[in-house]
């Protein structure tokens, strides 16, 4: 970066210290001198077309747009000469020329930027109102989510800026030239045909009422509408927006985006911006229900709780704590997550308590916490999507489970800061972004790393020094792969040895090259090999620890992130500390003021559901969750649910899982209470109470803290700052977290105490365990082949529209019109020779169970794979899938199991 | 491929779009060029070539009487007389086998010549010329230049006010990229207020607009395209500031070049009451018998002077003032 020089220039007879190569925009505004602008966004890149911003520099020709002209040493400048003046206002009035001339009904009167622009800067006496045409566009656009009006269209561009620099979805471009420009998708398609993903970003950026929202448009005005920030409660990236929220009606009125925040900017997703409409849906669960004689009756928390401390008491005595299995959720905040495993640990003495993060990164926690000590994402997204020079992403669809990560991903390739490497059983979006495109068979990953890592060898391209001085385990590591051969690794994972070659060479010389993963990864029998795989690459390449490198695990949920660290694993207890160790546990016991913990580890999920069909565990307490959809082998879920002699369960909706329980709590969502979630960059970042809950719901915390009483821990929490204070004490990696620090941006544990600035970047001076560790990994086939009877693999995943297991995502209005069932993609050989047509009624069978679907024929994914979603309970995937587990981390095999395919 | 890396490439490998563009005057309307825009409409999908060509309506481009007319840009085709069956005929032929229609080519009336190229015929030469003059005078500045544009704007049949309308017009069509605001809607709002005067709409105040639109274009606009675009017109309101007013204030054009402002009048004194007027308005625009004598209704009148040119005895003259 080049040393930035202080110059002096003379704003309207000021001196006014900038520096070299900003703009006079940004010297002139930091200086405290407003200057008008439409067409400029701190995110985009200056395009100076509106002219809103010109100021008057003496000794120049013309007028100049301050937004994209950098300073000059000693130049003198005049904001508000009257030639500076005349201009503006007839640029602002030219604007309204051919605008639609009805701002008195207009969507977007009052936040309209043209008309603020209006208002304030062309005085009364200047109205002109000029007569232009408006260019004759014969197009309009209404999606499921937002409209856009030709007639109020300024054509300023922004929308395309956005679309291009933030999105990078290449959607829209400023069709024809001169008075008919306009935006638009390519050659009169609709958005969606042109690849929108409708992030609305677009839309947020639009200054004018051309580009709505559906929400936006029924708003109420502005000026009754309350502003607050909160955390998006879908997927882990943790994107931030404001809600805006009407107090008299108690509704969430619409999403808008945030420009304070540095995990995502202005960018969202479909969901985080369209997808909250669930918070006002009609199945909200209001009243605690009790099951009598097989039907749910509404009745009060004191009866509720009374049964509760009865059923679970009762098993306590006759069966031993371990009888009873805590889940708690990823969905839900730290602090209830903390209290949850408080119960389960202090209240009831058992370490059984797990959540869905087994489901999906228990090995990145298991491998990474081997290899580094530390299972979290290392670096953090800035860096990440700002200065790899080389970002190898294997088994993670970015741009739909992590769209707003995808995005960034997207832009630093267009921007040429990235190459992109790309390993996936299918083409995914990103893969036409990559300079190579590795199509491996699912199940081979740790085949193809062992192979890039041959490459690098053999090349000699390791970084000796790094593993000199960091690291141990290589000399054992380098023996075992010194043995294996490139070819048949190559032929296990079915791509070409050139590729492979090419791909690790290619990471190898980067200069910072990071890799980034998802559950194509940890999904595996073999997860936490795979993910010990991924970090001998990192390491023999020295690519760890420095801005731009890393290994960064994507974590799914909301607060998967969170969950974990406050301890809801049957290993740990809060901050990663080891129940097994005896130290810990003396100190915990002193914490929570208890006598004797367990201090043997509990049991994982799919533990938990095997122990319940042998009748071993006899009482459950789900927290916002839903195994009965989101686990593998579901038959055998539900047989299990089925047998627990007491089920309780805490969620927003009658779920699948619900419907097995005896009691059902009605819980909050993210809307209406207070909290913190920690997203994927270990950020911890504060969630705000919106809207006032309906009903007679319950704080998921408050609910807690009487379970908690009632079994005899005395606690007097009075909000969740308490909580967090409580897990600071407890937890050093939280240590110097709470809640004033984290007001506005948040903080990236770990942060060990009150002066501690956050960690951006883990493992800079060494690995958290001291000496990052090399492990010696074969590979090993999945559980479960295809054969004759099952011929085909199935995989399991995510779409961009929906979470999960659709309980939120399902129920809201846009995003289920756009994706209302289940498309299962089929390669159009196999549909081929089974005689299926893209959008033919199929069935797919394992032999665990079998479903119907609607396949969608298409050759982005390979021959022999069929991919599902696991969103749609009418075709549960996770019927289908393998419970077989990774021995380590416990984690089932959602991304492999045989298969056979036919049509209805 | 990505979609945006498609976009990225058809800029730079697709050849430019071509334009089809249909004469909507009074004239031409009447003459079914709805009809004809319509059809070229259905018969591009048919033909499949929809994405590379780009259909749109045009104002009048003058040469009424051989409407309606279609140009085809950029070759510069020009097909005359156009009816909605000859369609099929230039799509097939032109777009598709690139062989142009030669019988719908224009006819010239001296040599009987068909000329395929509007920009070979004379009256577009002429009008092209005063505009580069016009658009030269600025860019060049030469004495000799602004003295052959004093001598012209004095001469007869050339009006001022019309002449900085047809620059501002061909500047929006063929100068301005659409960018940034001063050029792209000044240019626009100054044609209609240019347009206002000749049409003798206008008020005094208006050249007050017109002039500080075009001193904000010249500005404050974002490349030299719009910066020197709007010295034309600030150079003739400077120069020819009478001219503008006298349009404005008196409702006429002195050279009856702007339509409005002037009418096509029958010398009842010199009529012969032979009717050739009537049969030759296109626009039914001459009404009476050749017993009572005839008279036009300025209403309805599209100035293309096929009356003038046909009357046998030269009665029909322009008499100044609006219609
Ligand atoms: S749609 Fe909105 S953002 Fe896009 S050009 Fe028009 S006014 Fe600007
Ligand atoms: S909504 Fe998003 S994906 Fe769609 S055009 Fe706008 S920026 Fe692109
Ligand atoms: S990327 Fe994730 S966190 Fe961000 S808006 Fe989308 S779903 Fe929400
Ligand atoms: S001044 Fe330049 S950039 Fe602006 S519209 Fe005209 S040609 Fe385009
Ligand atoms: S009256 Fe004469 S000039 Fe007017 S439309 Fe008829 S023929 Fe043409
Ligand atoms: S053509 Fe001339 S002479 Fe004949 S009727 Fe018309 S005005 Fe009279
Ligand atoms: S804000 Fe500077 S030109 Fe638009």
């Amino acid at each position: 970066m080049l040393e930035k020089n202080e110059i002096t220039i003379t704003v309207n007879d000021e001196e006014v210290k900038c520096f070299e190569g900003e703009t006079y925009y940004e010297a002139i505004t930091r200086h405290g001198v407003e200057i008008p602008t439409l067409c400029h966004e701190k995110e985009l890149k200056p395009d100076g077309a509106c002219r809103v911003c010109v100021i008057e520099v003496e000794r120049q020709k013309t007028l100049v747009s301050s937004c994209n002209t950098p300073v000059k040493k000693g130049a003198i400048v005049h904001t508000e000469s009257e030639r500076v003046k005349q201009a503006r206002i007839v640029v602002i009035e030219l604007l309204l020329a051919s605008h639609r001339p009805d701002c008195v009904i207009c969507e977007k009167t009052g936040a309209c930027k043209v008309q603020q622009l209006a208002t304030k800067y062309v005085p009364e006496t200047e109205i002109k109102k000029y007569r232009g045409t408006r260019p004759r566009i014969n197009l309009h656009e209404n999606n499921e989510f937002f409209e856009l009006n030709y007639s109020a269209c300024v054509r300023c561009g922004l929308c395309v800026r956005a679309a291009n620099e933030i999105q990078v979805c290449g959607v829209l471009t400023m069709t024809h030239r001169g008075f008919d420009t306009y935006p638009s998708p390519d050659f009169g398609k609709t958005f969606e045909e042109a690849g929108c993903v409708a992030c609305g970003n677009c839309v947020a950026i639009c200054p004018s009422g051309a580009l709505v929202a559906h929400d936006y448009k029924t708003s109420s005005n502005l000026s009754v509408l309350d502003k607050i920030t909160s955390i998006c409660s879908y997927c882990g990236v943790g994107c931030q927006f404001d809600m805006l929220i009407n107090r008299r009606i108690n509704k969430i009125e619409y999403i808008s985006s945030n420009r304070n925040n540095v995990v995502n900017g202005l960018a969202l997703c479909v969901k985080g911006r369209y997808g909250w409409d669930f918070v006002h849906h009609t199945d909200r669960l209001n009243f605690p229900l009790i099951k009598k004689d097989g039907i749910f009756t509404e009745s009060s928390w004191e009866e509720t709780f009374d049964l509760i401390e009865q059923k679970f008491t009762q098993i306590k005595n006759e069966s031993g704590s371990n009888s009873l299995a805590f889940l708690t959720s990823a969905k839900c905040t730290n602090e209830e997550n903390y209290l949850m495993q408080k119960l389960a640990r202090a209240g009831f003495g058992t370490n059984n308590i797990d959540h869905c993060a087994r489901l999906c990164h228990a090995s990145t926690v298991t491998g990474l916490a081997k290899a580094f000590g530390s299972g979290a994402m290392t670096n953090s997204i800035s860096d990440l999507t700002t200065q790899s020079e080389v970002i190898f992403i294997i088994g993670s669809n970015t741009t739909e489970a992590h769209p707003v990560i995808g995005s960034k991903i997207k832009h630093a390739v267009a921007q040429g800061i990235s190459k992109l490497i790309v390993a996936d059983p299918r083409q995914i979006e990103l893969a036409e972004y990559s300079e190579i495109f590795l199509q491996h068979r699912p199940g081979s990953d740790v085949a193809l790393i062992n192979a890039m890592l041959k490459v690098i060898v053999d090349e000699g391209l390791v970084d000796e020094k790094f593993i000199e001085e960091k690291t141990e385990g290589y000399k054992e590591f380098k023996e075992t792969l010194d043995k294996i051969s490139l070819e048949l690794q190559c032929k296990i994972a079915n791509v070409s040895v050139e590729n492979v070659k090419e791909a690790a060479i290619l990471y190898a010389q980067a200069t910072s090259a990071s890799i980034v993963y998802s559950m194509g990864i940890t999904q595996h029998s073999t997860g936490t090999d795979n993910v010990l795989s991924l970090a001998n690459l990192a390491m023999i390449t020295g690519n760890i620890g420095r801005p731009g490198t890393g290994v960064n695990p994507l974590r799914g949920q909301n607060n998967v992130q969170g969950a974990c660290d406050v301890g809801g694993l049957p290993d740990v207890y809060p901050g990663y500390q080891k129940v097994s160790n005896a130290r810990i546990k003396t100190k915990f016991e002193k914490a929570w003021n208890v006598k004797s913990l367990d201090s043997k580890p509990g049991l994982t999920i799919v533990e938990m559901m095997h122990a319940a069909n042998k009748g071993k565990v006899r009482g459950m307490y789900i927290m916002g969750e839903n195994p009965a959809l989101s686990d593998p082998n579901l038959n055998h879920v539900r047989e299990s649910l089925e047998k627990i002699d007491f089920l309780v369960v805490q969620d927003i909706f009658m779920t699948e899982t619900a419907k097995y329980a005896d009691v059902v709590l009605p819980g909050k969502s993210f809307a209406e209470k207070n909290g913190t979630f920690t997203n994927t960059e270990r950020r911890v970042q504060r969630v705000r109470k919106a809207v006032r809950h309906v009903g007679n719901r319950k704080d998921d915390w408050e609910i807690l803290q009487i379970m908690l009483n009632r079994f005899g821990i005395d606690t007097d929490y009075q909000s969740p700052s308490d909580i967090m204070n409580e897990i600071a004490e407890v937890s050093p990696i939280y240590g110097g977290i709470n809640y004033n620090r984290i007001k506005n941006i948040g903080l990236q544990w770990p942060c060990k105490d009150k002066k501690h600035p956050g960690t951006k970047i883990l493992h800079q001076e060494t690995f958290s365990r001291g000496k990052g560790k090399f492990h010696t990994i074969s590979y090993i086939d999945p559980a479960e082949l295809p054969d004759e009877e099952y011929p085909l693999i199935l995989t399991t995943g995510r779409i961009l529209y929906h979470f999960h297991t659709g309980e939120m995502s399902r129920r809201s209005k846009g995003l289920h019109k756009r994706r209302p069932i289940e498309r299962s993609q089929i390669n159009s050989v196999d549909a081929n020779r089974l005689n299926i047509e893209d959008g033919d009624k199929i069935f797919i069978e394992s032999r665990r169970g079998k479903i119907e679907t609607v396949a969608r024929v298409t050759d982005k994914i390979q021959e022999g794979v069929v991919f599902m979603s696991f969103h749609y309970k009418e075709s549960a995937a996770n019927l289908l899938t393998n419970d077989a587990l990774d021995p380590l981390a416990k984690i089932p095999e959602f991304k492999v199991c045989a298969i056979k395919v036919g049509k209805v | 491929m990505a979609s945006n890396n498609n976009t990225s490439n058809n800029n730079t490998s697709t050849p430019m779009i071509r334009q089809i563009l249909i004469c909507e005057g009074k004239n031409c309307l009447s003459s079914k060029s709805d009809e004809i825009h319509k059809n070229f409409g259905i018969e591009v999908v048919r033909a499949g070539i929809q994405e590379d060509l780009d259909i749109s309506l045009t104002s009048c481009q003058g040469l009424c009487e051989h409407g309606p007319l279609v140009f085809v840009k950029p070759e510069g085709t020009l097909y005359c007389k156009v009816k909605p069956e000859d369609v099929k005929k230039i799509v097939r032929s032109h777009f598709v086998q690139e062989k142009p229609v030669k019988e719908l080519f224009y006819e010239d009336p001296k040599t009987g010549e068909r000329i395929e190229k509007y920009t070979d015929i004379e009256f577009f030469k002429k009008q092209k010329t005063i505009l580069n003059i016009l658009a030269d005078s600025v860019s060049q500045k030469t004495a000799e230049l602004i003295n052959s544009l004093d001598g012209l704007i004095a001469s007869e049949n050339v009006c001022i006010v019309d002449l900085t309308a047809n620059y501002l017009l061909s500047f929006i069509l063929n100068e301005s990229c659409g960018k940034c605001v001063p050029c792209r809607d000044g240019s626009l709002v100054a044609l209609g207020l240019v347009q206002k005067i000749r049409n003798g709409e206008a008020e005094l105040e208006d050249l007050d607009d017109l002039e500080q639109i075009c001193l904000t274009m010249k500005d404050a606009s974002l490349c030299e395209v719009g910066q020197n675009g709007a010295e034309p017109v600030l150079y003739a309101l400077k120069q020819f500031r009478v001219d503008f007013e006298e349009h404005i204030r008196t409702l006429s054009c002195r050279s009856n070049v702007c339509t409005k402002l002037y009418t096509y009048t029958i010398n009842q004194d010199l009529c012969i009451k032979c009717g050739i007027c009537k049969r030759v308005c296109p626009a039914g625009a001459i009404i009476g018998s050749r017993e009572t004598g005839f008279k036009i209704n300025c209403d309805r009148c599209t100035y293309c002077q096929m009356c003038f040119r046909r009357c046998p005895k030269g009665a029909i003259y322009k008499s100044r003032g609006k219609c």
